[in-house]
């Protein structure tokens, strides 16, 4: 509660601080919303910084010194593997902001826009694993794509001897992570478009004298960056310090840092711990160093935009390039993505599919029936984790956002900046960088193996998600209405319930089921914070991944992406149904 | 029939063998069993083996009151858990009741002290073991077991060949090279420190290697450089030749059968021989694939189940891995149909009947027969593992 | 009842400086308050402190009374001051019948309510409009029932926020005066913030706000 320099604030004369009163339990929330996803990642990073500094009781190593650090920086690989894990990490993350853009200068807005605008949400919920195996499937040497060209040229009766998957610099790990994360920016990027009026910025440059893409580049673009700029800070993140992704896509030899950690870590060697530690934090101060010259470039590219400003008017108005170039990258986003949905299914339903043949020769239940057996137990496990994870993420952030709400109307400024730095934190430090230590702590205390404890290791990541879906409409939101409610009502339960809840429906269903599939989709925690006792359809399918049998894999892909599919289907449907009366409600 | 170039091996074998205890605890360690629930770490990433491990849970249940889950999860991760627990002080009722491990996962959970203490000595299955002709069931990479860890099955390196591309497979290391120069790309190996492929390479090394005593013995009593010389030379010269020229690897057997499925590599290696006839019958194969080894024999080795020091249901782990030593369980495991899991029993220490359950075992027309697989080489000191894979990240990963 | 609203001393504070000279008025039931000024002077600034949401970069002094109630202390939904924006705000997931039926006070029975309904939409000649979508309607038709959606809820007061500026001109000659009679039907005082001078009814109080430059 700021005090407001002002000549009068009688404290009980302020109509904010009568408001105060009644909603104290509101105060409360952002402190436990932060600490639930704080604590963690506090603790799991001490946790971690201690093995780095070679302090490790467990294997005798008592004693704090730089020998992780020393054997870090020498080991064979490391040079080589942060050459790769710079090039794939940062090419992704550019990719996919320059196709995001792209596909919003040529595209947005379109009738095709708002076809791939209704994609987004079937594509954000894919888990990255099962993606990557698809993608696999469909683009090794004797993938799908090579058994077409050979079923129809009869080019390859073998398969060619080409690297065009898991290739040693990197590029189809660019390719998958870019077209993985192309999505998440622009959905993310969908979110803010209609407040930086588009088709009015078009309009008046051109007016102007100024071409259409001289609006976007640096009249939109700018803005728009600025709004998306911690989105991407966590696709930079992400895209640094991947494992499941490059452990599936990425080079071998070496691999990315993130997958040398995690090798590092599991090495039968248990000093090399120690090493697996000092690399987790060597990684989490690459990724700040990352961020802070992306964020340093920002004067420069300023600079550049005045300098563009002055400069005089072109007189074509026109695009040329960027609308096909949109058109032809929406194609190759959804052939990607439903090509590897389709041949991951074709397996699930596999008895026998050699190469070269185009489809299986023989096909069979057998796999399904053979997973049957088994799915009982991680299917409810997964189901409670994903349901409880997403509920308690949506209560504490719909509680969060109505304490903003408050906070607004009581204080000058709102600092909603800080806030997202803070809910972005989980997903900008590397998951190696904490979880060991997160899992020390846990046993510590006697918590380890606990579904509770999963649950709250799930939350420090479903939570940011659901922040992230819903802060947005629930920020936009006209506060009018609900004074509105108010004055009528004379009650703010049944405003709430009856009027902002309704309204708000649809995002507020979206962040859930976004919830429900980020939980899905957790791997490490799971094995790290599970102590095995539970496994869900996640840590089944990636066990299964690391066997031989695609069909067993591929049945477990495809539960793993219909779940969240589902749950989408639902947040969209109920709010569809319930409104279908409303035509502003669509 | 085994080479036995290391004579002490066997003394210290006769040794261990001395300490089996009195067969009077069993009672007792059965009764404090029932009703535990033993929670088992293996890797689960074959269904046939995940079959395999819920057909043994389900009938210790049933015969000893003991629930056995089976937490489908690699003995690295295994191990991290129980260190997670000992640095945090939690030395009792640990997550980990029973582990699937060999090799240096046991060596360094030996020398850390991670492991609850010799055990194998009260299981009365453990009678049964053919300590004498397996000496990998004694030496787990020539790490002594002290009966802390109770055998399981048997595993040689041997390699496939899809007999639709290659006539006449490679009988030895150069061999594999004339294969790999006559058919470039169709050949690979896992990555080290990948267990297959560190095994590869170890491989190579014993049939390049002249005075092949020197591997016996701890690395740094040798001149490694020296040694290892005609190792990186036919790996320079293998590499661009192989799959992906050189510049990818696998990252497991499980990867190598894929290819191989997929006719990406007509030449692949395995650690089970009875691996191929195990997956053609379930179509991960194609019918065309044969097992064959090299001339000089290849290595072998035992995998074991361990208990980890801070287990809350020790007794309960000892009746399972008591159990999984059984000639039923054995011989269950040893059915290609099943598993094809080689037995760590000797027949000649079996009844009759229970050796009937072996005599009855399908071969599978992929598997060599016995006699061809008991050329059988023995692992080098384990401290050449290391010193290998250093050296093969440094020349090949980097 | 002798409804009586005052404003003494009242002045608001932009950055420590006042937006204008400190006003006092009084209203009598049916009477009207027309505030007019430039954009900035803080005409809306006013209702937004009246009715309980003035934002926290301003900062008011001097008396807010309604029916002898002191409204400082009181949080939006205790004020009984209705509000009709120059936006509808009608519930655009409601129908017209739910979104006047929302504003209803809890004391009648659910028959009374439906009859109060209907009979208020019959006097606006919107009789068969109950079940329609929000989204379906007219502008003028959005309008009239902002507020009898108002009316409904019996404030004690009710805010005219510039509610005829987004209507065109016909529309507008044809909305002022009805609002202006069902106002007085109610036979509550009433404040309206507007541009135009063609809305103010005759006999009004009429406050014109001047920019205070520092």
């Amino acid at each position: 509660m700021s005090v407001l320099p002002f000549i009068v604030t009688h404290g009980a004369n302020d109509p904010a601080m009568a408001t105060l009163k009644r909603s104290s339990v509101l105060t409360a929330i952002p402190a436990l919303t932060t600490a639930v996803f704080l604590i963690p990642v506090i603790l799991g990073l001490i946790g971690t910084w201690l093995p780095a500094f070679g302090y490790f009781p467990a294997i005798g190593l008592d004693q704090l010194s730089m020998t992780p650090w020393e054997e870090w920086f020498n080991h064979p690989s490391y040079k080589s593997a942060l050459l790769k894990t710079l090039f794939s990490g940062i090419g992704a993350s550019v990719l996919s902001l320059v196709i995001t853009f792209v596909l919003l200068i040529g595209a947005y807005p379109s009738v095709m826009f708002q076809r791939l605008e209704r994609l987004l949400s079937p594509i954000l919920s894919v888990p990255h694993a099962a993606f990557a195996i698809g993608l696999g499937f469909l683009l090794s040497p004797s993938g799908w794509l090579i058994r077409w060209i050979e079923y129809m040229t009869g080019w390859f009766p073998v398969p060619p001897n080409w690297t065009t998957f898991q290739d040693p610099m990197g590029v189809s790990l660019i390719i998958t992570l870019a077209l993985k994360e192309t999505p998440f920016l622009l959905f993310m990027s969908l979110a803010v478009l209609p407040s930086l009026n588009v088709q009015k910025t078009r309009w008046l440059a051109n007016s102007m004298g100024r071409s259409t893409r001289f609006a976007w580049y640096w009249l939109l673009i700018p803005q728009l960056y600025q709004q998306i700029k911690l989105p991407f800070f966590a696709v930079v993140a992400f895209s640094l310090t991947v494992v499941d992704i490059a452990l599936i896509a990425g080079p071998t030899t070496p691999p990315t840092l993130a997958v040398l950690i995690t090798q590092l870590f599991n090495d039968p060697d248990l000093t090399n711990r120690t090493v697996g530690a000092a690399g987790a934090t060597w990684l989490l101060i690459l990724v700040s160093i990352a961020l802070l010259i992306i964020h340093l470039l920002e004067p420069p590219l300023r600079r550049l935009r005045q300098w563009a400003i002055h400069c005089r008017p072109q007189t074509r108005l026109t695009l040329n390039w960027e609308a096909p170039v949109a058109r032809a990258l929406t194609l190759l986003m959804a052939l990607a993505f439903a090509g590897s949905a389709a041949v991951t299914f074709i397996w699930s339903l596999t008895l026998r599919w050699r190469y070269p043949d185009v489809l299986p020769s023989q096909f069979s239940t057998l796999p399904w029936s053979r997973i049957l057996n088994r799915i009982d137990e991680p299917f409810w496990c997964t189901v409670w984790l994903a349901l409880l994870s997403a509920l308690i993420a949506l209560f504490l952030v719909i509680l969060a956002l109505e304490n903003e709400v408050r906070l607004r109307w009581s204080q000058k400024k709102l600092n909603t900046q800080r806030i997202a730095w803070l809910i972005y934190l989980p997903l900008l430090i590397p998951q190696v960088a904490f979880l060991f230590g997160f899992q020390v702590f846990l046993i510590q205390t006697g918590w380890d193996g606990q579904f509770t404890a999963l649950l709250w290791s799930h939350l420090v990541f479903v939570l940011p998600y659901v922040f992230l879906t819903l802060s947005g409409p629930y920020r936009n939101f006209d506060d009018r209405y609900f004074w509105l409610a108010l004055t009528l009502k004379q009650q703010r339960g049944p405003a709430y319930w009856h009027i902002k809840f309704p309204i708000l429906m649809r995002p507020i269903l979206y962040a859930f089921a976004t919830g429900f599939a980020v939980s899905i989709a957790q791997y490490l925690p799971t094995i790290f914070i599970g102590a095995g006792k539970y496994s869900t359809i996640t840590t089944e399918a990636v066990a299964m991944a690391a066997g031989s049998d695609r069909r067993l894999m591929a049945v477990m892909a495809v539960w793993q992406q219909s779940l969240p599919l589902l749950i989408f289907a639902l947040a969209t449907l109920l709010p569809a149904l319930r409104f279908r009366e409303r035509q502003s409600m669509r | 029939m085994i080479k036995t170039l290391y004579p002490h091996i066997l003394a210290l074998s006769l040794a261990t063998v001395a300490t089996t205890s009195q067969a009077a605890d069993w009672s007792t360690i059965v009764n404090q069993a029932k009703g535990q629930t033993v929670y088992f770490h293996a890797w689960g990433g074959d269904e046939h083996i995940n079959d395999y491990i819920q057909w043994a849970t389900d009938r210790v249940d049933e015969d000893y009151g003991v629930t056995v889950k089976h937490v489908k999860n690699v003995a690295p991760n295994a191990v991290n858990q129980i260190l997670s627990e000992k640095t945090a002080g939690k030395d009792q009722d640990g997550a980990v009741d029973l582990m699937w491990v060999n090799g240096e996962n046991f060596a360094n959970m030996k020398a850390n002290g991670l492991l609850y203490g010799a055990f194998t000595q009260d299981l009365p299955n453990y009678q049964l073991v053919d300590i004498d002709n397996k000496p990998t069931t004694l030496f787990d990479f020539t790490v002594p077991v002290d009966n802390l860890e109770a055998p399981w099955g048997m595993a040689q390196l041997v390699f496939q060949h899809n007999t639709e591309y290659v006539q006449q497979p490679p009988q030895s290391a150069q061999e594999l090279l004339t294969f790999a120069q006559e058919n470039p790309g169709r050949f690979t190996y896992p990555a080290p420190p990948a267990f297959h492929g560190t095994t590869f390479v170890k491989q190579v090394l014993l049939e390049l290697t002249a005075d092949i005593d020197i591997l016996y013995a701890p690395v740094s009593l040798a001149n490694f450089e020296e040694v290892t010389q005609p190792l990186w030379d036919y790996l320079d010269e293998l590499h661009p030749l192989m799959w992906q020229k050189g510049n990818v690897f696998t990252d497991g057997a499980p990867k190598m059968k894929q290819l191989l499925n997929d006719s990406e590599i007509y030449l692949s290696l395995s650690f089970n021989p009875f691996d191929a006839s195990n997956a053609i019958a379930n179509g991960d194969l194609p019918d065309t694939v044969r097992t064959h080894i090299h001339r000089s024999g290849t290595i072998a080795n035992t995998h074991f189940v361990a208990i980890p020091y801070n287990s809350g249901s020790a007794e309960g782990a000892m009746v399972f891995a008591n159990f999984l030593m059984s000639p039923e369980a054995q011989a269950r495991k040893a059915n290609p149909e099943i598993w094809g899991d080689p037995t760590v029993l000797a027949m000649n220490k079996l009844t009759a009947q229970q050796k009937a359950l072996f005599d009855a075992l399908p071969n599978g027309a992929a598997t060599l027969p016995p006699e061809d697989l008991a050329n059988v080489l023995l692992e080098p000191h384990a401290s050449w593992v290391e010193a290998i894979e250093k050296a093969w990240l440094t020349r090949y990963s980097q | 009842m002798n409804s009586i609203f005052t404003l003494n001393q009242y002045q608001i504070f932009l950055n420590n400086q006042p937006l204008f000279q400190p006003l006092s008025t009084q209203l009598s039931t049916g009477e009207l308050l027309a505030i007019t000024g430039a954009s900035g002077s803080g005409k809306s600034t006013i209702m937004a402190d009246i009715s309980g949401v003035l934002a926290p970069v301003f900062n008011s002094q001097g008396q807010i009374h309604l029916n002898g109630r002191d409204l400082r202390p009181l949080p939006v939904e205790q004020r009984k001051v209705g509000i009709l924006f120059q936006d509808d705000l009608l519930f655009p997931h409601l129908n017209v019948y739910e979104n006047l039926v929302f504003g209803l006070p809890g004391k009648w029975s659910k028959t009374e309510k439906k009859e109060r309904i209907h009979q208020v939409l019959q006097q606006a000649t919107l009789a068969d409009y109950q079940d329609r979508d929000i989204a379906t309607l007219s502008g003028g038709q959005r309008a009239r029932i902002a507020l009898l959606r108002t009316l409904l809820s019996e404030p004690d007061l009710i805010l005219l926020d510039e509610p005829f500026s987004k209507l065109d001109k016909a529309l507008r000659e044809q909305f002022r005066p009805w609002v202006y009679d069902q106002i007085r039907q109610l036979n509550i005082p009433a404040i309206l913030v507007t541009h135009d001078h063609d809305d103010i009814p005759k006999g009004s109080q009429t406050l014109h706000l001047e920019i205070q430059h520092a």
